[in-house]
């Protein structure tokens, strides 16, 4: 088969030409059109997938919870140790973390302005947390938030990923794409239907919550049943409509399994971000227990006698905290001091 | 003469892959000051220190570098675009791929083509003298440079994304951060790469023969070099020396170009009598005869031509303070930008800037503002705002039209120590203020629906808090009468960093919205 020079085109150069005209397609397509996937705004069409079985965190199997009611309180100088003290009082990491088990660090790492702010979690709680699950057999331990900085400048000023690291453990940065999340259906809940959580997060055996203790606009407070939100995809400030019944269904979906909170300072003002002087004061406590709620409890009610009990904007009591009103009514877990076992200790 | 071949292609590969790895440098370890010099091949460039010193009127200190690129020309030729050039380098690998190199005849361009570059160099700078910052429409560094922002860089971030690598001291640069950066007109930069390369396949070395400002002005130095190509009596006249040449560069039977000749040696190795070799000269213009040298007409011509264009950017000392009310309401310039004026003479438009900035927030501009701002950056907050703690911008601009402004870098004292004024001076943002955010209460939640919202206030990265939040009673609506929370914004404490319009939950455009610096609010320090 031959053409007449000049007749037309041989087979050759109509394929090249084709391949050539799909290649410049592609990347026309892939630099520009990124930004037109939007993803689907009503969560109503959304389709409801059972959650595959690699995603753990949704099929765990049930830990025993006999220590419900107990919350540990430890105090000391360097907050490593102390968040070590605290574990250890509610009976060491080997009762959270089974041999094998891939282990979801959640700290907050939201925000930028460095390990001093006290805006996110102390590097020092972080790495004694990874070192312990590790020591208890973990498998892999991940270190993991979804930041509101830039994550990279999170990880980094945060010191947590350096801690992290020197531990042993793994800080990938989240991704918020809708591919690297899944879409979790909340049956009991009363403001979302659905919403859609970090992979990387629900990929783990066991969920240790490591918030850090701060004033919130909003919420008043911002505790352990907040830390949640960090491992969330979709559009997170439209929660803020239905913030206080939003976190008893998101943590009612996805509970930890060990909440250690850092108190070693906590923002008493401007919070979350802060970076005021005067926001910040050093507390040198960390709370540790099962549950959430009667973490987040104790510690607006009693740890130092009320860790907010001195803010500019006092809170007294757990329940001036709407959202965690909401979820001990929900049941959640106990939130009454006198319900709870206190067990206090020192680094 | 093999072996030199392979040293040039070698120097091209290292120099052409230094350009680009210094580019993706250009954040800095997590936003910090960064140690590398991102913009040196913009400071290699004569042609954009030229235009950038002229029509900024101002001494560029880093820009003398360039220097040496014009000294290498006067002593060796266009070696720079044989070189060093990282649009040369592109322009030869893809020749190279496609199957051309020195197969096919360079095909002869018309007369005027050689002579274009002449006239495009001598327009931009008729249009700097007039106050118009041109050069960026035809910089080979700034159009490669914007190449490897808004085309290399996605492809770049999909890969690693796509292959799951995510090393923590990548992230640290502002690489592989798990969001896929998206440029506004990234596509048209795809186009221009696809025009150039279209352009090679037709003509080799289209680019470098005939529209190269700064082939131009090496041309111009080359005409004065001290070593060149020349012929020893051996020669046979075969002509296939000018058959090899990619840039049409050796006139048969009357000599080298020497404006033409990038040095590529290909003549030299490929010439079967071994008759082409390096002659050092005297530099005396009279020992090239044959470069396609601008003749007077072309001057004129270009002249003309830059001084008819000069109006459609904008001529300096006309005064322009009505243009900026209504057209630049938004348009925000990144942190430590000169004053607009300013700002626009002396930026090349290499894109550092938009490769540099971590929250993918600064885009580039083309029309929206006029010829003149083309492919200048602008902080589109919906897209990513601007980090309180970040620099990486300031320190990436090679010309300092951004220039670098103090930053605290994360190692500021314990708030509890560190006052007020401390943190303030300690961050230059709070005294440069890109804009000033105004809320649309039509559309704010709280506001308009009187539900619960302040995730503005929350994020609101200002020490003391630019969006405060305040009680007032629901107007009409289901709400109604309901006591609610409301965000106000604090004009003297507002930075316009954006943070608030980026995380505002509405879904398009955002509730709370930067516009550029109300000079009658604050100050008018940086009005402009």
């Amino acid at each position: 088969m031959t053409l007449e020079h000049g007749a037309g085109i041989t087979r050759r150069r109509f394929l090249s030409r084709a391949a050539a005209a799909a290649c410049a397609g592609v990347c026309a397509a892939s630099l520009d059109c990124c930004n037109l996937e939007s993803g689907s705004e009503d969560g109503d069409s959304t389709e409801l997938a059972a959650p595959p079985g690699h995603l753990r965190l949704l099929h765990r199997r049930p830990m025993p919870r006999d220590d419900e009611d107990a919350v540990a309180v430890a105090r000391g100088a360097e907050p490593g140790g102390t968040a070590r003290a605290a574990v250890a009082l509610l009976g060491g990491m080997a009762k959270f973390v089974r041999k094998g088990d891939r282990v979801l660090v959640k700290p907050n790492i939201s925000w930028m302005t460095g390990r001093h702010s006290g805006a996110t979690t102390h590097p020092g709680v972080v790495r004694e947390i990874c070192r312990m699950a590790i020591e208890a057999g973990a498998s892999e331990v991940t270190v993991l938030d979804r930041t509101c900085n830039a994550a990279a400048a999170c990880y980094s000023r945060s010191g947590i990923r350096e801690a992290a690291e020197a531990a042993g453990a793994r800080a990938p940065h989240a991704s918020e794409d809708q591919s690297d999340c899944f879409e979790v259906v909340l049956p009991r809940g009363k403001a979302l239907r659905s919403w859609s959580f970090l992979r990387a997060a629900l990929e783990s055996d066991v969920f240790i919550s490591v918030p850090v203790a701060k004033h919130h606009s909003l919420t008043s407070v911002t505790l352990s049943l907040k830390n949640v939100m960090g491992i969330l995809g979709g559009n997170r400030g439209g929660l803020h409509r239905v913030m206080d019944t939003a976190l008893s269904d998101l943590n009612e979906a996805v509970f930890p399994d060990l909440v250690v909170l850092d108190a070693s300072r906590v923002m008493i003002a401007h919070g979350p971000t802060g970076g005021g002087a005067g926001d910040v004061v050093e507390r040198g406590i960390v709370v540790a227990g099962r549950n959430p709620v009667s973490v987040d409890a104790y510690a607006v009610d009693a740890a130092g006698a009320g860790l907010f009990a001195s803010a500019p904007e006092p809170v007294a009591s757990w329940r001036d905290v709407g959202h965690i009103r909401e979820a001990a009514a929900r049941g959640l877990g106990a939130a009454d001091p006198a319900s709870l076992r206190i067990l206090s200790g020192k680094a | 003469m093999r072996k030199l071949l392979g040293a040039r292609r070698v120097i091209q590969a290292v120099s052409a892959a230094l350009f680009f790895v210094l580019a993706a440098a250009a954040t800095g370890p997590v936003m910090d000051a960064s140690p590398i010099p991102a913009g040196l091949y913009v400071l290699l460039d004569p042609a954009a220190a030229a235009s950038a010193m002229i029509a900024a009127r101002a001494f560029i200190a880093p820009a003398l570098l360039s220097a040496a690129t014009l000294l290498s020309a006067f002593a060796l030729g266009r070696v720079f675009c044989g070189f060093i050039c990282p649009m040369g380098t592109v322009l030869d690998a893809w020749r190279g791929i496609i199957g051309l190199a020195g197969r096919r005849r360079a095909r002869e361009l018309p007369d005027w083509a050689p002579r274009a570059k002449y006239a495009i160099l001598c327009a931009i700078l008729v249009l700097a003298v007039m106050g118009a910052q041109a050069y960026g429409w035809f910089g080979p560094i700034s159009i490669m440079g914007r190449s490897g922002a808004f085309v290399l860089r996605p492809y770049v971030e999909l890969g690693l994304r796509s292959a799951g690598v995510q090393p923590s001291w990548l992230a640290g640069w502002g690489l592989a951060g798990g969001e896929h950066p998206v440029y506004s007109w990234g596509f048209l930069s795809l186009a221009v790469l696809f025009a150039l390369l279209g352009a090679e396949v037709l003509v080799p070395r289209f680019w470098c023969r005939a529209v190269c400002p700064l082939g131009a002005l090496l041309g111009l130095a080359s005409k004065f070099r001290l070593v060149r190509i020349g012929f020893r009596d051996s020669c046979s006249s075969c002509g296939v020396c000018a058959k090899v040449c990619p840039t049409g560069a050796i006139d048969p039977g009357a000599g080298v170009r020497d404006s033409e000749c990038t040095m590529c040696m290909l003549c030299v190795a490929g010439c079967p009598s071994s008759s082409l070799g390096f002659r050092v000269s005297s530099p005396r213009p009279a020992a090239d005869g044959v470069s396609p040298l601008p003749g007077r007409r072309d001057l004129l011509l270009s002249v003309l031509g830059g001084l008819l264009a000069a109006p459609m950017f904008n001529l300096r000392g006309l005064p322009r303070e009505r243009a900026d009310r209504t057209r630049y309401r938004y348009l925000l310039r990144p942190p430590g930008a000169l004053p607009e004026r300013g700002f626009l003479e002396r930026c090349v438009r290499c894109g550092l800037c938009m490769r540099a900035c971590p929250t993918n927030g600064l885009q580039p501009l083309l029309l929206e503002r006029g010829l003149e701002a083309a492919f200048t950056p602008v902080l589109v907050p919906r897209t990513g705002c601007c980090e309180l703690d970040c620099n990486a911008c300031g320190t990436a601009c090679p010309t300092g039209a951004v220039r670098e402004i103090r930053t605290p870098k994360g190692a500021l004292k314990p708030p509890a120590e560190a006052g007020p004024d401390e943190i303030e001076k300690a961050n230059e943002k709070y005294s440069f203020r890109i804009g000033t955010a105004f809320i649309d209460r039509s559309r704010c939640i709280p506001w308009a629906d009187g539900e619960p919202c302040s995730v503005c206030e929350e994020h609101c990265p200002t020490h003391d808090k630019a969006i405060r939040m305040h009680e007032v009673t629901a107007g009409p609506g289901p709400s109604a009468g309901r006591r609610i929370k409301v965000p106000h914004v604090v004009k003297t404490s507002c930075i316009g960093c954006g943070t608030c319009e980026f995380v505002c939950p509405l879904a398009g455009p955002a509730a709370i919205r930067v516009e550029r610096f109300q000079r009658n609010v604050v100050s008018d320090r940086f009005a402009k």
